[in-house]
C-alpha cells in the first residue's frame, strides 16, 4: 500500500512512528546534504539533521500547504544547521552592489573535486553560495536564515565565487 | 517562494543509519516526557538540593511562628497602652481642669468674702447686716461642700449649682458693703 504525502503528514501530526520515519526517509539525503555543506562536517551535519526534524515533527501542526512540504523542512535544516555554526561566521556589511563575475563558475568534469572546493570555503561564503547556487535560494531568503541584508548576501556570494574561482584555476 | 533550480548539480551525501536511531530515541524521551510517563531514579545531587530547600522552609516556618507571637505581643501590648493612656487622660484632665479652674472650683481659694467683710463691721453692730453676714457664710459653707461634691462629680449641673451659688455670693457681699458704708 502506498501511502501519499498526506498521509504521512497526518500520520506524523498523530505520532505514528512509521510515518515519521517514512518522513525521515524521503527527505534525509537531501537534508543531509544540505546540513553537510552548511556546517563544513558530518558529526555537526548529523546533529542538524536530528535536531531538524525533531522541529518538523513538532511543528508540522503548523504547515499550511501554501509551500511544498521539502520546501519547508529544507528551510528548517538550513537554518538549524547555520544556528550551529553562527558564532564562527562573520559577515562585513558591505554595502557592495556589484558581483564580482555574473558568469559561471566553469564546472569541472570531477565534481567530487568542485564539492571539495566548497568545502574549503570560509563558512560564511560556503552557506550562501550552497543556498544560493546550489540550493535555489533567492538573495532575499538567505537574507532571512542568515540575519543579514540582501546586498550582504549578494556581496558574499561575489567573494565566494571569486575565491572558488581562484581554486580551481589551480586545480 | 518558488526556489531557482540549482546551477551545480554535485552529489548527494547520505547519514549514518545511525542517525535514524538518534532521532527515534529523541521522539521516545520527547514522548514519554509530555505523557509524563518518564521515571528516572534522581542523581543524590537532587536530594542534597531538596534537603537543603526543606531546611530553609522548616527555619522559615518556625521565624513565622515567632514572628507571628511577636505581632501578637506588640498588639497586646498597643492596645494595653491606649487603654492605660485612655484612663490617664481622664485623670489628668480631672486635675488639669481642677488645676486650672477658676478659684471658686477649689476648695482652698483666697479668704471667704464673709472673713474680709468682718474686719470692717463689728458684730451685733446692725441685726440686718448680722442677718446678711449669716447668710453669707452660709453660702460659703455650701460652696464647701459643692466644691467637695465636685471632686467626684463634675456633671454641667453641679457647676451651674456652684455658679448660682457664686452670684448670689456676690450679690450678698455688694449688699452688706453697701450697708457698711
Amino acid at each position: 500500500m502506498r501511502f501519499t504525502e498526506k498521509d504521512i503528514i497526518n500520520g506524523c501530526k498523530n505520532g505514528n512512528r512509521k510515518a515519521q520515519k517514512a518522513l525521515y526517509e524521503i527527505h534525509k539525503n537531501r537534508m543531509y546534504t544540505l546540513a553537510y555543506r552548511i556546517t563544513g562536517n558530518r558529526e555537526e551535519a548529523e546533529d542538524a539533521l536530528v535536531e531538524g526534524f525533531m522541529k518538523v515533527y513538532k511543528y508540522l501542526h503548523t504547515f499550511r500547504f501554501q509551500s511544498e512540504l521539502a520546501t519547508w523542512i529544507h528551510t528548517i535544516i538550513a537554518r538549524t544547521a547555520y544556528a550551529a555554526v553562527k558564532n564562527r561566521v562573520h559577515f562585513d556589511d558591505i554595502d557592495d552592489h556589484s558581483e564580482l563575475s555574473i558568469h559561471l563558475i566553469e564546472v569541472p568534469d570531477d565534481t567530487a573535486y568542485l564539492e571539495k572546493a566548497i568545502m574549503k570555503l570560509p563558512t560564511g561564503y560556503r552557506t550562501v553560495f550552497t543556498l544560493y547556487e546550489i540550493e535555489g535560494y533567492k538573495h532575499r531568503e538567505i537574507a532571512e536564515i542568515l540575519e543579514i541584508s540582501e546586498n550582504t548576501s549578494k556581496s558574499q556570494l561575489s567573494k565566494a565565487k571569486a575565491l572558488l574561482r581562484q581554486k580551481l584555476n589551480h586545480h | 517562494m518558488k526556489r531557482n533550480p540549482p546551477k551545480y548539480q554535485l552529489p548527494e551525501h547520505s547519514p549514518d543509519d545511525a542517525v535514524w536511531q538518534r532521532l527515534e530515541t529523541k521522539l521516545d524521551t520527547t514522548e514519554l516526557a509530555e505523557s509524563g510517563l518518564q521515571v528516572k531514579e534522581p542523581s543524590d545531587f537532587v536530594w542534597s538540593r531538596l534537603d537543603e530547600e526543606l531546611k530553609k522552609t522548616d527555619s522559615w516556618r518556625a521565624n513565622k511562628i515567632w514572628l507571628r507571637v511577636a505581632a501578637a505581643v506588640i498588639l497586646l501590648l498597643g492596645i494595653a497602652s491606649v487603654l492605660y493612656l485612655n484612663e490617664n487622660r481622664t485623670t489628668v484632665r480631672h486635675e488639669i481642669v481642677v488645676a486650672e479652674a477658676p478659684a471658686f472650683f477649689t476648695e482652698q481659694s483666697e479668704p471667704a468674702p464673709s472673713q474680709i467683710l468682718e474686719d470692717l463691721y463689728s458684730e451685733n453692730e446692725d441685726a440686718e447686716i448680722n442677718d446678711l453676714m449669716a447668710e453669707l457664710k452660709q453660702l460659703e459653707e455650701d460652696k464647701r461642700l459643692i466644691l467637695q461634691k465636685m471632686r467626684t462629680d463634675e456633671s454641667p449641673h453641679m457647676q451651674q449649682l456652684l455658679m448660682e451659688m457664686e452670684l448670689d455670693m456676690a450679690a450678698l457681699v455688694r449688699e452688706i458693703s453697701n450697708e457698711l458704708r
